[in-house]
């Protein structure tokens, strides 16, 4: 089934686990097999664990948004936060964030079809934007 | 502090699974009884029969006393009094109310721990 | 088509084999099939392959039709048109998308959540029900939320397909439905009941769960269930009719 969920969670690790749920409720309605639903879940860790971890100061209450496209044959997942960015704008991916962040992105390069990171969506934050095809 | 989840899924009837799987995991995370989970799905899943479209959001939001689950926009059978009979059964307390651009929702709560 | 129609095609291939009667029959019930594929639309299954399981049941109730019952075919014929359907999701659910070990898991969380209520004098976590069982709770939420799969979970009037039309009790839980319909006073009846009369009793109502399913979901037999219902029902109508006393 084609269409977009979007889930917002707070920048908390607990929350975790709702967005390993929607990526394989949504990966299931799509179609996709076990094997790729379990790399959208490994991915989609990564980019919210990312987030949590980074985006915002200690004591910030921030949120985590994942989006989650389903079009024939492809799921697109695009993680996003409103805190501390990658880089300044349009300035290529810098070391704002730890080098540990370059990990977790370096892993879903690995996993996924597709990967793109930059801004968020109002040029602040960060969106860590993904797909694979099944 | 009350931490608040939302998801928004297409008003359509196959998306509702998706809303029960997060839903599950919110209240697997708020160690609530799992047939206090079976009925807050069961109450969000009928509300999200009426929704307006193309989209429905439902926000869950967890304090200490309660889990309060909003969802909207509504259509005009939000008002059903038979759907609201039953809602009444499994929430503590079923509202409806109106958003800021005159949209209706629907607020649900569901009581935590001690009796229903 | 009216029924004397019917009939006399019925007649032509129940007893005499004639496979075109047949024919026209599934052609004149096709519709029907449609309406009840279309209920289970939208959860991931091509509606056009619910129609084609739902017309293989059709054939089923057809050939397993009696002439003698006195019931119309196009009633005879839905349990059996929903059981094909329901039996295509569950086998695709469990085969093809969801793996073996999650149709394990999710019997062995059936069982465990039954233990683990009469254990604790309540129903148990998610973390409760993952500790017991040895997995972590990613797990154990797929397992228990992949056997919802099963009824279209609305709020129509309850649908029953695995039991034929005189089952005893049938009466009683039409009186409780009805009972249902009262407003909060429904809470007060539903408050009256223990955790897994009310559970069985919603399970029944507001799922449309056949008894058969529910024995499956509870890990207990479909008689069991049966005499749970009853003894709920009549709960629920007792403390309905004290409430009305009082009012």
């Amino acid at each position: 089934m084609n269409g977009r969920v979007v889930l917002e969670v707070p920048a908390k690790p607990e929350y975790l686990l709702l967005a390993r749920l929607a990526a394989t409720s949504v990966g299931r309605s799509a179609g996709a097999s076990e094997e790729t639903i379990a790399d959208l879940k490994l991915a989609v860790t990564e980019a919210v664990a990312n987030a949590v971890k980074h985006a915002y100061p200690p004591d910030v209450p921030g949120r985590v948004t994942v989006e989650l496209t389903a079009s024939a044959g492809r799921l697109e997942i695009a993680v996003s936060d409103r805190g501390r960015g990658l880089g300044d704008g349009d300035a290529p991916p810098s070391t704002d964030r730890p080098a540990e962040s370059g990990m977790g992105l370096s892993i879903i390069r690995a996993i996924a079809d597709e990967i793109d990171v930059g801004a968020g969506p109002d040029g602040r934050g960060t969106r860590v934007r993904f797909a694979c095809a099944f | 502090m009350t931490d608040v989840v939302s998801i928004t899924v297409p008003a359509a009837p196959g998306w509702s699974g998706v809303v029960e799987l997060v839903l599950a995991g919110l209240g697997a995370r708020l160690d609530l009884p799992y047939d206090r989970i079976d009925e807050l799905q069961l109450a969000t899943t009928a509300v999200l029969e009426d929704a307006l479209g193309p989209d429905v959001q439902v926000d869950a939001a967890a304090g200490a006393d309660s889990v309060d689950i909003r969802v909207g926009p509504l259509g005009a059978a939000a008002g059903d009094p038979a759907r609201r009979r039953v809602l009444d059964a499994l929430a503590d307390s079923v509202a409806v109310e109106r958003g800021d651009d005159g949209d209706t929702w629907a607020v649900l709560r569901f009581v935590r721990s001690g009796t229903r | 088509m009216p029924s004397s129609e019917q009939r006399v095609l019925l007649v032509a291939y129940l007893e005499n084999g004639d496979v075109h009667a047949r024919d026209r029959l599934v052609e004149e019930l096709m519709p029907l099939v449609r309406s009840l594929a279309n209920r289970y639309a939208g959860r991931g299954e091509p509606t056009e392959d619910l129609v084609q399981v739902g017309a293989i049941g059709l054939v089923k109730a057809i050939d397993r039709f009696e002439l003698e019952k006195g019931v119309e075919l196009s009633t005879y014929a839905v349990p059996t048109i929903v059981g094909e359907i329901r039996r295509h999701f569950r086998d695709r659910t469990w085969g093809v998308h969801v793996p073996r070990r999650l149709k394990e898991l999710s019997m062995r969380l059936s069982r465990t959540r039954d233990e683990l209520s009469a254990e604790l004098g309540r129903s148990p976590t998610v973390a409760e029900l993952a500790e017991a069982v040895g997995v972590d709770e990613e797990e154990a939420i797929d397992a228990l939320e992949a056997s919802k799969a099963y009824a279209p979970r609305s709020l129509d009037q309850p649908y029953d397909d695995d039991e034929p039309a005189r089952v005893p009790g049938l009466a009683d839980e039409e009186r409780g439905y009805a009972a249902l319909e009262r407003g909060s006073v429904v809470r007060q009846g539903l408050d009256a009941l223990d955790e897994r009369e009310r559970r069985i009793v919603v399970l029944r109502f507001l799922r449309g769960m056949s008894q058969s399913e529910i024995a499956a979901e509870v890990g207990i037999s479909q008689m069991h269930v049966s005499r749970l219902l009853r003894k709920s029902l009549e709960t629920m109508r007792g403390r309905l009719d004290e409430t009305e006393v009082t009012a």
